[in-house]
């Protein structure tokens, strides 16, 4: 309400329509348009951006960045994500060699409200393409076939990651123990203070407890009181031993017996690098959990090396 | 009901006789009668000095302001005239406390009959009555801020503790502003009506849509504030506030994407507001400078930017009189100019640490109907595709004549309007290594001197982005409004200018 104007160019006259009786009433007239046409007088070079946006951005005027949560310095040099979702599919898109840039970033940054999402170059488009997307993307840029929808059978493994995820965030939003973890992750790269860095953790620890909650369909507990560690980790060793042995099963090496690692792979691989790297420690289960799947014959961890090898720089 | 709050007696000094003051050295009374003059002149004091009506004040706070009349030393010296005239300014030092009624004001005097009294001097007893403002004040309406209408509801508590101390709540909603909560507690220093100091709590969400984004805010501030001798407005502020940049428009741009999250602003600042103009929504004589300065983030301020800010802003206009007219004519022409810089500092003390270049809630934004007319609201300066981002130097000037309407005269608050303005934004610049490795945010300190000392040149490299137009401006006491018709001369490619009619609402126009 605070500018209104007539500014709007309407169409060229000689694309007006042929009904000049009934022109519309912010239609400008004939004379003032053709004295618009000639302003602005000069036209110069636009100016450049900043800075900040140069680093961040400029070089996604070619290429599809990729929205992630990481530290300024890790997704600006294209190191893998640390969260579970994002990792899985910057490792797919990776696998498919398509060049890309991560950057670092929030769920407010997000169409869905929650990361990744993918951005295509300036030049072609600004309209980010959700996670789920992603595939058809992928197919498009590397003119292979769209990925067939999952078999029932990948349907029926792909239930085993949920308590494995169920474990994961418990253990790092829920375990004190690996509260500076959680910090460094996803508080660090936010906010430097520690005001605002308590107020963004609780917040994330409370929806994380939600998560697993509902996860474990508890819907009318609240709070991490109510969820039952054993039961939660018990049933993750269970997943881990199931997919170790659907493993073993696999001729190539990859999941369900295909010649390249695919979506599939790049979900477990989104939990299993994580835990690996970073929650592999002494106070926490799910390392030792995911070392001893499959009879204590380290599949797992095989698996996940050689995958992490194919990534390169991972 | 009334209970007074009298002070006693104070004086009984000395006295002076009435033929050695000399008459001439009251040169503000000469032209007066005689006879007024004779009695101005005459030796009084104050015996005492009653207050009526203030209820609900503090007596520490009217001392403040009445014991120094009967108490002071000038009080055993000092003639009629002089006697009043201190009286005078105690009483318009009391309404600036805002917490009285303006028409509610009554003096009376009368000569004290004290036994012990100096024959010489007259002594008077001064009853002073107030009216004091109501303590609890709802009001709800709509406002005009810079480019934006709202309507509020605001509750004012007045005096709560007998000190003049205010506790105003304020919530509002507007064009542009989804929700805005604000308290502000504020209280005049050592019983000062011109020095106050004053706490203040936001919570806010605003829709910047010539950047696809909501910024909430949630935050506090602890201003102090004072008139200084030359009634120049000073403010010292300390600032710390939670940004969120959020609610993302699907068609955002990368830099808009990149900046969205949230960060945390310490800061400190300055204000210096000098206002000479005759009026501040039609200035037509006098001059306005104003500069703000505010440092964020470096030291023991903390948070998670760091910059160095500062903003000047100096405006003036002059009347022109008609030849051969002693009558006021309306026509005056007027300018203003207003630069400002944003340096990149290092996060903590050591100033040799690198620094983080801007991010766009802390980037100057230029151009708008209250700004640089004939743009759009943050039309100048570096585009994203449609996204204004922001820069860290700009510079703006405008001329403009006012021209009464013919039959409606000088004294209408209506005016005819020509005027050019014109602006340059700029960002800082410095070489990016881009690619898929290798880019990093941090910036040397020499970087980001040399990238800042390029940004002032750009400034003057070519031509300003320029538009001129006219139109009507109307001064209402709460805000100016203007419409007008303009075409841009100049821009550059990326911003948006504006072809045609534009209204502007605000409280300071360029």
């Amino acid at each position: 309400m605070t500018m209104a104007s007539a500014t709007a160019p309407p169409p060229k006259p000689s694309s007006r329509p042929p009904n000049p009786s009934a022109p519309s009433l912010w239609a400008i007239p004939g004379p003032l348009q053709k004295l618009f046409n000639h302003f602005p007088l000069v036209t110069l070079d636009p100016n450049a951006l900043p800075v900040r946006s140069q680093v961040l951005t400029s070089a996604s005027d070619t290429l599809p960045t990729l929205y992630v949560f990481s530290s300024d310095a890790d997704a600006l040099n294209g190191k893998p994500s640390i969260n579970p979702a994002c990792l899985k599919w910057q490792t797919l898109l990776r696998l498919s060699k398509i060049p890309f840039l991560t950057s670092p970033s929030s769920n407010h940054a997000s169409p869905t409200g929650s990361l990744p999402f993918l951005l295509p170059p300036r030049t072609i488009s600004s309209h980010p393409i959700p996670s789920g997307s992603i595939p058809a993307y992928i197919s498009r840029q590397t003119s292979t076939t769209k990925p067939s929808l999952p078999s029932l059978r990948e349907e029926a493994y792909l239930s085993l990651l949920t308590p494995i995820r169920l474990a994961f965030l418990y253990t790092l939003y829920l375990t004190p123990s690996y509260s500076p973890l959680l910090k460094k992750f996803y508080i660090d790269p936010s906010t430097s203070s520690s005001v605002l860095g308590t107020v963004l953790q609780s917040q994330l620890s409370s929806a994380a407890s939600g998560a697993v909650l509902q996860g474990l369909g508890l819907h009318n507990k609240t709070g991490p009181a109510g969820i039952e560690q054993e039961e939660l980790y018990a049933e993750a060793a269970e997943a881990l031993e199931a997919l170790a042995t659907l493993l073993k099963e696999s001729a190539t090496g990859w999941f369900f017996g295909r010649e390249k690692p695919g979506e599939f792979d790049a979900g477990l691989f989104g939990y299993l690098h994580l835990v690996m790297e970073y929650m592999d420690t002494p106070e926490g289960r799910l390392g030792k959990l995911v070392r001893e799947a499959g009879g204590g014959e380290g599949v797992l961890v095989g698996w996940w090396g050689g995958l992490r090898g194919r990534l390169g720089g991972y | 009901m009334d209970m007074g709050a009298s002070l006693g007696s104070g004086s009984s000094g000395a006295a002076s006789s009435a033929n050695t003051t000399d008459p001439a050295q009251h040169p503000a009374y000469d032209g007066r009668s005689n006879m007024l003059d004779e009695h101005l002149l005459t030796p009084a004091s104050i015996n005492s000095i009653e207050v009526h009506g203030a209820i609900n004040t503090r007596r520490s706070l009217l001392d403040g302001i009445f014991k120094p009349l009967v108490e002071g030393p000038a009080n055993s010296t000092s003639t009629l005239g002089e006697t009043l005239e201190r009286v005078g300014a105690a009483t318009r030092k009391l309404s600036r406390f805002d917490i009285f009624k303006e028409d509610g004001f009554g003096a009376f005097i009368s000569e004290a009959n004290r036994p012990d009294a100096p024959a010489n001097r007259t002594e008077l007893d001064i009853a002073i009555a107030v009216k004091e403002k109501s303590r609890l004040v709802f009001t709800a309406g709509t406002d005009f801020g810079n480019a934006e209408g709202s309507a509020y509801t605001n509750g004012v508590f007045r005096n709560i503790f007998g000190g003049a101390e205010t506790l105003s709540i304020n919530a509002s909603t507007g064009t542009r502003t989804r929700s805005a909560y604000n308290a502000n507690f504020s209280t005049p220093l050592n019983g000062n009506p011109d020095v106050r100091l004053a706490l203040d709590a936001l919570r806010s969400s605003t829709q910047k849509p010539w950047a696809s984004h909501d910024e909430h805010l949630t935050g506090g501030s602890l201003k102090l504030s004072w008139l200084s001798d030359s009634k120049a407005t000073h403010t010292l502020m300390y600032n710390g506030v939670w940004r969120q940049l959020t609610g993302l428009a699907p068609k955002a741009s990368p830099t808009v994407r990149a900046d969205a999250g949230d960060s945390l602003k310490c800061s400190i600042g300055h204000t210096y507001t000098l206002d000479r103009r005759d009026n501040p929504m039609l200035p037509q004589s006098g001059y306005l400078f104003k500069t703000i300065s505010e440092l964020a983030g470096w030291g023991p301020l903390k948070g998670d930017v760091a910059f160095a800010k500062t903003e000047l802003e100096t405006s003036g206009a002059v009347p022109l009189s008609l030849p051969g007219s002693k009558t006021k004519s309306g026509v005056s022409i007027g300018g203003g100019i207003r630069v400002g810089l944003l340096y990149p500092l290092p996060r903590g003390y050591d100033l040799t640490a690198p620094a983080y270049p801007s991010r766009i809630n802390d980037r100057f934004q230029l151009g708008g109907p209250a700004d640089v007319r004939g743009f759009k609201l943050g039309g100048l300066g570096p585009h994203d595709g449609a996204d204004s981002v922001g820069g860290d130097v700009f510079a703006a000037g405008s001329v403009n004549m006012l021209l009464p309407i013919p039959r409606l005269g000088a004294d209408s608050p209506l005016r005819f309007q020509l005027f050019a303005n014109g602006g340059r934004l700029v960002a800082l610049q410095s070489k990016v290594v881009t690619g898929e490795n290798g880019r990093a945010l941090a910036m040397e300190p020499q970087k980001v001197f040399d990238g800042v000392k390029s940004a002032v040149g750009e400034l003057g490299n070519g031509l300003p982005s320029v538009a001129a137009g006219f139109g009507l401006v109307y001064a209402h006491p709460v805000a100016r409004f203007e419409l007008n018709f303009s075409l841009p001369l100049v821009l550059r490619r990326g911003e948006e200018g504006r072809k045609g009619l534009q209204v502007g609402v605000g409280i300071s126009f360029l």
